[in-house]
């Protein structure tokens, strides 16, 4: 029965293939600025602070602010968009620390006494278990920052972005009871679990575990120090933009400014959550935010 | 990098020599390997592209239920290399039945089938509910024909789930949209309670 199956590959699906295991090489995806930024790499700066979560909760909207900073200046994307989510440390695209550095400014403008500051966010740098641990070979003295909302109402934030996106079809409540299924398969059969270490990348399939920050802060904490992570409330962000913006801008060491424009950025609209698997998660989820105010002494009024 | 964005970071290993998942040739350990270990195995390289199976690991396929021993049926006669990868798996000890039921069928661990039309849904899960074990699985893998990727693939995948509701566990849904288009996976497994048991 096995030896039926033939390798009978077109041409076109050999040089498809051929042409995706060689990026570099592909002429669809050539272009002239990529491969300037990437002649000049070795004169180009690290990041000085990178947003590293949670998705969902107001990252995308930090870094629209945060680059209208005249002495923040942002890092280049390839899609033409203002924002960059470079997925560099997850390894996502590539390994190589001369593709991540062509992403930021020449360094040279520095020592013309322009001091400047950049950075990049990438939404799902906070669950990978790898990540602390590569940020800190690569870039020991980096500050970071993390966004927190209530992890009820980012999980159905998140449930509607990848229903949009097609990445699940089912209903809400059927997507979290098989979520919680896996949970229990993973504490009852170990053995079943496929033990991908990138798992944790995977958004569409971690709704509520992405939800218990504690779990994912507390390696950071042992890696850094605390000094150099600033945590935020996203309810903060959203009543107070301008208390928020200068504690941030203190915290990087640059002067305070009025940031022109503060409308809300990538906003999904979607009918409210069901009360009653509302008031489900929010039980779930008690216990966990517990531990997170332990963990950071501080009170999250997420039980309402 | 416009041309695709896995959510699976194990893609950067297609772009070395020694690349994808890697399985350690009929050896029925459970593990997935990322980099070739300095050994005497032999090994065989995993490429998504390929294997819809194969895929959907790349794609954060949590629950793997194949292991060492287990018995497959497994209905997709196409010339893909999934077969090589689940023998490997699950080992000398293991059993695939690839063509068609036995009449005195025994009751199989896992079923691995393929769905190109939605016509009879309710007639195939019924049949191949029969010839599974209690608490096994059913792998679906979905080909939509018609190219719009959203509504209609959520009419099908909410069709399976209803009606399968009786009999079977909605465990993951995977879209393979990376590798395969217009392709999307259902893990199912059966629960022990099942009204409809034979």
């Amino acid at each position: 029965m096995v030896s039926t199956i033939k390798n009978n590959s077109t041409f076109k699906e050999k040089t498809r293939l051929w042409l995706l295991d060689h990026p570099n090489l592909n002429p669809f995806n050539f272009s002239i600025k990529r491969s300037y930024r990437n002649l000049t790499s070795g004169i180009r700066t690290f990041p000085d602070f990178i947003i590293i979560g949670a998705g969902r909760a107001g990252t995308t909207a930090l870094y629209s602010y945060l680059i209208q900073h005249p002495k923040i200046i942002p890092a280049y994307t390839t899609n033409n968009e203002d924002v960059a989510d470079l997925h560099f440390f997850e390894y996502m695209i590539s390994d190589n620390i001369k593709w991540y550095k062509s992403h930021f400014p020449i360094s040279f403008s520095k020592s013309q006494k322009k001091h400047f500051i950049t950075g990049e966010f990438t939404s799902t740098y906070m669950y990978h278990p790898d990540v602390p641990k590569r940020i800190f070979n690569l870039l020991p003295r980096v500050k970071l920052i993390v966004i927190l909302r209530n992890p009820v109402d980012k999980a159905y934030a998140t449930y509607q972005q990848q229903f949009r996106f097609g990445e699940i079809t089912t209903t809400f409540e059927e997507t979290i009871n098989a979520e919680f299924r896996r949970m229990n398969f993973n504490t009852d059969f170990p053995e079943l679990n496929s033990k991908n270490d990138d798992f944790e990348n995977s958004v569409a399939h971690n709704i509520i575990r992405h939800g218990i920050y504690v779990n994912y802060l507390e390696t950071w904490f042992k890696i850094f120090d605390t000094n150099q992570i600033l945590i935020l409330n996203s309810y903060d962000l959203k009543n107070s933009t301008k208390e928020t913006l200068n504690q941030i801008f203190n915290f990087l060491n640059i002067s305070n400014y009025d940031i022109p424009d503060i409308s809300p950025v990538n906003v999904g609209t979607y009918t409210p959550i069901n009360k009653t698997t509302r008031q489900k998660l929010i039980d779930f989820f008690k216990p966990h935010n517990q531990r997170l105010d332990e963990l950071l002494s501080t009170t999250h009024n997420w039980d309402d | 990098m416009n041309y695709y964005l896995p959510r699976i970071t194990g893609m950067i290993n297609l772009n070395r020599s020694n690349s994808g998942i890697i399985w350690k040739k009929l050896d029925g350990r459970k593990k997935l390997y990322t980099k070739i270990e300095t050994s005497t195995h032999e090994y065989r390289n995993w490429n998504p592209f390929r294997s819809k199976l194969g895929a959907a690991l790349f794609n954060g396929l949590e629950i793997f239920p194949f292991e060492s021993g287990s018995k497959i049926f497994y209905s997709d006669t196409t010339t893909d290399t999934t077969l090589n990868h689940i023998s490997d798996i699950i080992g000398p000890n293991g059993k695939i039945s690839v063509d068609k039921f036995n009449k005195n069928s025994e009751k199989f661990d896992i079923v691995y089938l393929k769905i190109s039309d939605n016509r009879n849904l309710e007639t195939e899960i019924f049949n191949y509910e029969s010839h599974l074990k209690n608490s096994g699985f059913l792998i679906i893998f979905l080909n939509n024909s018609s190219n719009t990727i959203d509504s209609s693939f959520q009419n099908l995948t909410t069709k399976i789930i209803n009606n399968s509701k009786m009999s079977f566990q909605l465990i993951q849904e995977i879209n393979l949209a990376d590798f395969f288009k217009n392709h999307m996976m259902i893990l199912l497994q059966k629960t022990e309670t099942s009204l409809r048991m034979v």
